[in-house]
């Protein structure tokens, strides 16, 4: 009997088949389609892994309430889930490297140089109308030079 | 190094990027500013804003960027400390990616709640000014008072409260910083070795900062009861602490310096 391929899929249920109808098939998801479909419900990964560690925490307290012991489990799962966010953290930005990189000019990349801060656009209820009109000018005078 | 996006994180504090880029720039302290100015590539304007004290404009490749400042702050000091913040946001990482107006109670102060972006532009902005370095020295010479803050305040270009909060941070004394506005503590800021709690809200009668708001003179300095100013639960009878309090009228604030002078 030929040894059977482990990478072969078992057939998949009603169930799996109507996701993927709607989803598209598991082995098309990959990271970026992921995002988009949480990001159509206004939700990113990263705050479900926050929102899951948070309810991990407090199931650890619960059963550390109920039992009067800690459940390795589910702190061994807490520990992978810190884990998995710190690394996914950037690396913290060193001082010396980013003001060579920054009395250097390459700091930002942009080809065509574009305004960064707009206040009134991002505030618009905290910046009065003249204190707008004030920032129009000063980004008009920065765009002539 | 993204501009865009997440928060980036400092591997090191705004006080070590404040030291690199003068390092780097072969300048003491932040001095005329003009040097500093032009080498960043900024110009400063007056303006008649009547929602922020500063706010810097500048484009992403950071090449360039117009500082804007409130017209009529009275204190030179002051409009310094603001130029110097707007160019923290212009430099630190991160900075600039949510964008935020610079408000007058944000700027100089370190009370609670205010943004992060804030604190850490002025920390830059008070390295800037008044580098350890160069202040250590003197300050660890004498004591941290409002006297010694006018000094250093005249001799580096900066404003009052930066040259006292400075003093604070530097000194070996065991001393805070508390900032009032209107008889009632705003914010306070202690150095490692003062752990004492200080008290909240309403300023106690006892206290030299509650009388200068009450017009009695422009400054005094003295021991007082600690309980003017401490939590008094833990205290011994009868402990007193120095006070060296200083009212700003255009403000309606008093600024306190409070030094542990008899251990307790």
């Amino acid at each position: 009997m030929p040894k059977p391929d482990k990478n072969l899929r078992p057939p998949k249920s009603p169930r799996e088949e109507l996701l993927d109808a709607i989803l598209g098939p598991d082995e098309e998801m990959d990271d970026e389609l992921a995002d988009k479909i949480l990001g159509s419900y206004n939700l990113t990964g990263s705050q479900l892994v926050e929102e899951f560690k948070l309810r991990l925490q407090a199931e650890i307290k619960n059963h550390m309430q109920a039992t009067n012991e800690i459940s390795q489990p589910l702190e061994a799962a807490l520990k992978s889930i810190r884990n998995q966010q710190h690394a996914a953290e950037p690396e913290p930005v060193r001082a010396d490297s980013w003001i060579d990189a920054f009395l250097g000019g390459s700091i930002g990349s942009a080809a065509q140089p574009q305004l960064l801060y707009s206040f009134h656009r991002q505030r618009q209820a905290a910046v009065s109308a003249n204190d707008k009109k004030i920032l129009d000018e000063l980004e008009a005078e920065l765009g002539e030079e | 190094m993204s501009l865009a996006g997440k928060k980036e994180r400092l591997a090191s504090s705004p006080e070590v990027f404040a030291r690199e880029l003068l390092a780097r720039l072969k300048l003491r302290s932040a001095g005329e500013l003009t040097a500093l100015l032009d080498r960043l590539g900024l110009a400063v304007k007056e303006i008649d804003s009547d929602g922020f004290e500063g706010v810097v404009v500048c484009r992403a490749d950071r090449r360039k960027g117009i500082i804007g400042i409130q017209r009529g702050i009275p204190e030179e000091g002051r409009k310094r400390f603001i130029i110097c913040h707007e160019i923290g946001h212009f430099i630190l990482p991160g900075h600039g990616v949510d964008g935020c107006v610079c408000k007058s109670e944000d700027i100089e102060s370190w009370r609670k709640g205010a943004p992060e972006y804030e604190i850490e532009a002025n920390a830059f902005a008070s390295e800037l000014l008044l580098p350890y370095k160069e202040l250590a020295p003197l300050i660890q010479r004498k004591k941290a008072t409002i006297a010694l803050a006018k000094e250093i305040a005249k001799s580096f270009g900066s404003s009052l409260t930066a040259s006292c909060l400075k003093s604070v941070e530097v000194t070996d004394e065991q001393c805070a910083f508390i900032y009032s506005v209107d008889q009632s503590v705003k914010w306070f800021r202690r150095n490692e070795t003062f752990w004492h709690y200080i008290r909240g809200g309403k300023l106690a009668s006892e206290s030299l900062a509650a009388q200068l708001f009450n017009g009695a003179t422009r400054e005094q300095d003295g021991a007082v009861p600690a309980e003017a100013w401490l939590d008094s639960e833990r205290l011994p009878p009868n402990a007193t602490i120095w006070e060296d309090s200083i009212f700003l009228p255009h403000y309606n604030s008093a600024i306190t310096i409070l030094t542990v002078h008899k251990p307790f």
